[in-house]
């Protein structure tokens, strides 16, 4: 008895198997987009908290007005320190479930954000030259 | 076969590809309307005129719609909401993007 192997080209599934791979990769690009955008939101969510906690902060000279403009801003305030008569406040905030689970999934992101700002009286530059221009 | 198989993954592939731009374009209007309000916080913190500040910022954006609220007579809320539409066919879904931003008054201690 003699067997003979007889290649057949039939091309039906190829397309079928292209598109579960370009629908993979689209899908991971659009979670890995997802996730970074989420991400870049609560970025600048957090870095606006700051601002304004520190904002508050140095305008009253007191570290729980920053704790109540961080909580009010949703975030929580993590530091507030006087050097003199600026002060650095750090605030954080918990990305939003569906935002953390991306950002894991994707980059095994974190689940905090963290932003901090400063602020203080405004410092008047000592001009020394003969004309305003000559040092600006 | 594979003419079929194709026809039918081009529109899947474009269509999914559109809504990863519109994904993408929702959160960029998350990040710009977040810049708006906190504008207007500021100016309005700092006793600038409200009508004048919120239309000044809604000519840049004239979808969006913000909303100013007093908190305890010392600081300043800026509520901003923006409805994006999702392009071409899924036109009928749209999303609402909602930023929020409270500021404290300036010289309020």
């Amino acid at each position: 008895m003699t067997g003979s192997v007889r290649f057949v080209r039939d091309d039906s599934g190829v397309g079928s198997v292209l598109m579960l791979v370009a629908a993979l990769v689209l899908l991971v690009a659009t979670t890995c987009g997802l996730a970074l955008g989420g991400l870049a939101l609560a970025r600048q969510h957090v870095n606006a908290a700051a601002d304004q906690a520190a904002l508050a902060a140095a305008s009253t000279g007191q570290c729980d007005r920053a704790a109540r403009l961080a909580e009010l801003n949703s975030a929580r305030l993590r530091e507030c320190q006087w050097v003199g008569a600026d002060v650095t406040v750090v605030v954080e905030a918990s990305l939003p479930a569906v935002s953390r689970w991306l950002a894991w999934a994707a980059v095994g992101g974190p689940s905090v954000v963290v932003g901090s700002a400063r602020a203080g009286p405004p410092v008047v530059p000592q001009l020394s030259g003969e004309h305003p221009r000559d040092v600006l | 076969m594979v003419m079929v198989e194709t026809a039918i993954a081009i529109p899947v592939l474009v269509t999914m590809a559109v809504t990863m731009v519109w994904a993408i374009g929702v959160v960029m209007t998350g990040v710009s309307l977040g810049d708006a309000c906190s504008r207007i916080a500021r100016e309005v913190s700092r006793g600038a005129d409200v009508n004048a500040t919120v239309m000044s910022v809604q000519a840049d954006r004239p979808g969006a719609k913000f909303e100013l609220a007093d908190v305890d007579g010392s600081d300043v809320r800026v509520t901003g909401r923006e409805v994006i539409h999702a392009p071409g066919l899924l036109r009928g879904f749209s999303f609402t993007v909602t930023r929020q931003v409270v500021v404290a008054r300036e010289g309020f201690s």
